[in-house]
């Protein structure tokens, strides 16, 4: 099932994954320490418990040498010094020869086994009333010739250990609450701290608004992980300027580019109105008008193709291409207006085969082409040229004529820009939109377009990759 | 020859009434997709022209009730949207032809002729006449009054062209994309100047001028024409 619910903060996260591993480690520790005390507790007991009943095996032993002692002195006297120790010797029957005050040595004498020696981890517990009790039995068989199978039992109480353990392990148990508790909170601050430059961040992104898109973030004073953010936002932010001044521009351009026809239009219009006229000139003025609403569809449908590219609405139908025979088929288109304007298309290069969309290969081409044409002085030839190039198909259309200054060539593929400001020539020459179109059909391919210039040498190269990486 | 358009746009519809029946079709217009609807599966026509943004069932709904009737009428499309997936739709759902808004009015009469040309049995001829021009098209060689005229394949296929739509006001574009595969408009003065030359060599030496300019529109090859 898919949770729509937020994730917790960043900072409260870390704070308990920091806390629960610290707690986690404390958890471990305390185990171990509880169980290494524990351990030397038993290993006490166990060594007295030996020294006891050896105390005990000696008393009885001890009865050859100094006669006129009762066992039950010998008994009481033999083991002193001892806390909290208690013995019992018993007959085979298990009927008690001797035994203490404390404590009530049957359940030991009834459940456990006999061993032969004692060990820490061999003793038998039990509990009598309120008292914990460890013990265990010996037969040593040394007493056997003063008493058959006389029985050794030794115990001792362990209420001592239990009271340490417990009150040890509520210590234990409280410090490491308190730690866990302050491992997160410190965690917490301290990554809400480490968090701090974040929240600057994105208080400084917060202030950026159309109006200062020129402002970058300063990566100086930022903690080296966000250092590749800020790089990299500034970046975008860089591109989202740089696209938003194009579409200012656009839209500005395009108000501007529409304001002229239209104004021609309606001004016309209002003089023919102005008086009567005869019928040639009524025809004139339509003929005129229907060329300056050729001119504003021409433009408004070439602005529609360039948004769809934006937009990638356009799909390449892209299929195997001798470039070198569509170069031969548009050079045959344009012969008859290169001849009229004499300048000669000068065809050279190899038969190149490349996956391209052939109606927008045509169109890039003719804009090129016709573009070289029309600026080309009389008697200047045209170069066009189509090689090969690794993986790339390398389309070059040269023509003479001025030079194109550095100011203008950078943006010769701007939309609507045109090196001449005043824009006055009437001819037909399109809007400024041709080379936007070449750049837009080259991007679609995944190709690149390029301008030089240089006196008498302005060259276009045009860049198809041959095998299209898949779009 | 009857035609019906089905377009809501007022004016454009009037503006395109008025133009076909002055090309010499019977034109009948519906301003709205019902009454498109009704007029097509009532009355024959050769050819419809369809808008495919209607106010209430769309140019696509009434192309696939026509379809499904088995009403064969040849139909061109008019669209606003010129995105591939619209035209494609178009013409799966047997649309004949399609044309994106705005488009001139030359252009939309040579693509009616060419429908309506396209159900006719297509007359394969070995020569064409206009006056004392004359086309052999199996030697593809051209004679204006029986001199001989030295023609370029392009020139030639240009003269054909006009030759088989002569009286039609032929489109530059149209010219581009059918002599020279130019399936784009271009703004250039290609196309004028390929007229030129062709008017150099069958019409200057004449008296008879065949190859009229139609301002703003294009081409037309017609022997008794006054402009």
């Amino acid at each position: 099932m898919k949770s729509d619910r937020r994730p917790l903060s960043l900072a409260l996260h870390m704070a308990l994954l920091v806390g629960l591993a610290i707690v986690l480690c404390f958890i471990i520790l305390g185990l171990l320490v509880q169980r290494s005390v524990l351990h030397h507790f038993n290993q006490q007991d166990a060594d007295e418990l030996r020294v006891v009943a050896l105390s005990v095996e000696k008393a009885i032993l001890g009865l050859d040498k100094f006669t006129g002692q009762t066992l039950e002195s010998r008994l009481q006297n033999a083991v002193s010094g001892h806390h909290g120790i208690y013995f019992a010797v018993f007959d085979k029957q298990g009927l008690p020869i001797y035994t203490g005050t404390e404590p009530d040595f049957s359940p030991l004498l009834n459940n456990a086994s006999v061993i032969k020696s004692i060990r820490a981890d061999n003793l038998y517990k039990w509990q009598t009333g309120d008292h914990q009790y460890q013990g265990a039995i010996l037969t040593p068989e040394s007493l056997n010739r003063f008493i058959d199978g006389a029985k050794i039992a030794v115990a001792v109480t362990t209420d001592f250990h239990h009271d340490f353990m417990q009150n040890f392990r509520k210590t234990l148990w409280g410090l490491m609450l308190l730690a866990g508790i302050l491992t997160i909170a410190a965690a917490w601050v301290a990554i809400r701290i480490g968090h701090r430059p974040l929240h600057r961040l994105s208080k400084e992104i917060q202030n950026i608004d159309v109006h200062n898109l020129s402002h970058r973030l300063n990566s100086d004073h930022a903690p080296e992980e966000l250092s590749e953010l800020i790089q990299a936002f500034n970046e975008m932010i860089s591109h989202v300027e740089e696209s938003f001044q194009k579409l200012s521009q656009f839209s500005a351009d395009i108000a501007h580019e529409l304001r002229t026809p239209i104004t021609n239009l309606s001004t016309q219009t209002q003089v023919a109105l102005n008086k009567d006229r005869s019928t040639e000139e009524y025809r004139d003025i339509l003929y005129s008008s229907l060329e300056e609403y050729d001119r504003l569809s021409v433009m408004i449908r070439d602005m529609l193709w360039l948004a769809k590219t934006d937009n990638k609405q356009l799909t390449l139908e892209k299929t195997s291409l001798n470039l070198a025979e569509e170069i031969k088929a548009l050079t045959d288109y344009f012969e008859p207006l290169a001849e009229e304007k004499q300048v000669p298309l000068k065809v050279s290069g190899d038969a190149v085969m490349a996956e391209v969309d052939r109606t927008m290969f045509r169109r890039a081409l003719n804009n090129l082409i016709s573009n070289a044409i029309n600026h080309s002085p009389a008697g200047a030839d045209v170069g066009i040229c189509v090689t090969q190039q690794e993986n790339q198909a390398l389309i070059t259309i040269e023509n003479g004529g001025k030079k194109i200054d550095e100011k203008h060539l950078s943006r010769l593929f701007d939309r609507f820009y045109q090196t001449d400001p005043s824009r006055g020539n009437s001819q037909r020459e399109g809007v400024g939109l041709g080379l936007a179109i070449v750049k837009s059909i080259a991007e679609l391919h995944h190709g690149s377009i390029e301008v030089t210039s240089v006196p008498d040498k302005t060259r276009f190269m045009l860049r198809l990759p041959i095998n299209s990486p898949n779009q | 020859m009857k035609l019906l358009i089905i377009e809501d746009e007022a004016k454009t519809g009037e503006y395109l009434r008025k133009g076909l029946t002055e090309a010499g079709f019977s034109v009948s217009l519906a301003n709205n997709g019902l009454d498109g609807h009704h007029l097509a599966v009532t009355e024959t026509f050769e050819l419809i022209i369809l808008d495919v943004m209607l106010p209430d069932i769309d140019g696509w709904q009434i192309l696939r009730s026509l379809r499904e009737r088995h009403c064969d009428t040849a139909t061109l499309f008019l669209t606003a949207r010129d995105s591939v997936d619209d035209r494609v739709k178009g013409l799966e759902l047997g649309a004949d032809d399609y044309l994106v808004k705005p488009f001139a009015f030359a252009e939309l009469l040579a693509r009616v002729r060419t429908l309506l040309r396209r159900g006719q049995p297509k007359s394969e001829l070995d020569e064409m006449h206009i006056a004392d021009l004359t086309l052999d098209l199996k030697r593809r060689v051209a004679h204006r009054n029986k001199q001989r005229i030295n023609l370029t394949n392009k020139e030639f296929a240009l003269l054909e062209l006009m030759l088989r739509r002569q009286g039609e006001v032929l489109p530059r574009s149209l010219i581009a994309s059918q002599v020279w595969d130019m399936n784009f408009d271009s703004d250039t003065n290609v196309i004028d100047v390929a007229i030129r030359r062709l008017r150099s060599k069958i019409d200057d030496d004449f008296e008879t001028k065949l190859i009229h300019t139609v301002r703003g529109m294009g081409y037309v090859l017609d022997a008794q024409r006054e402009i």
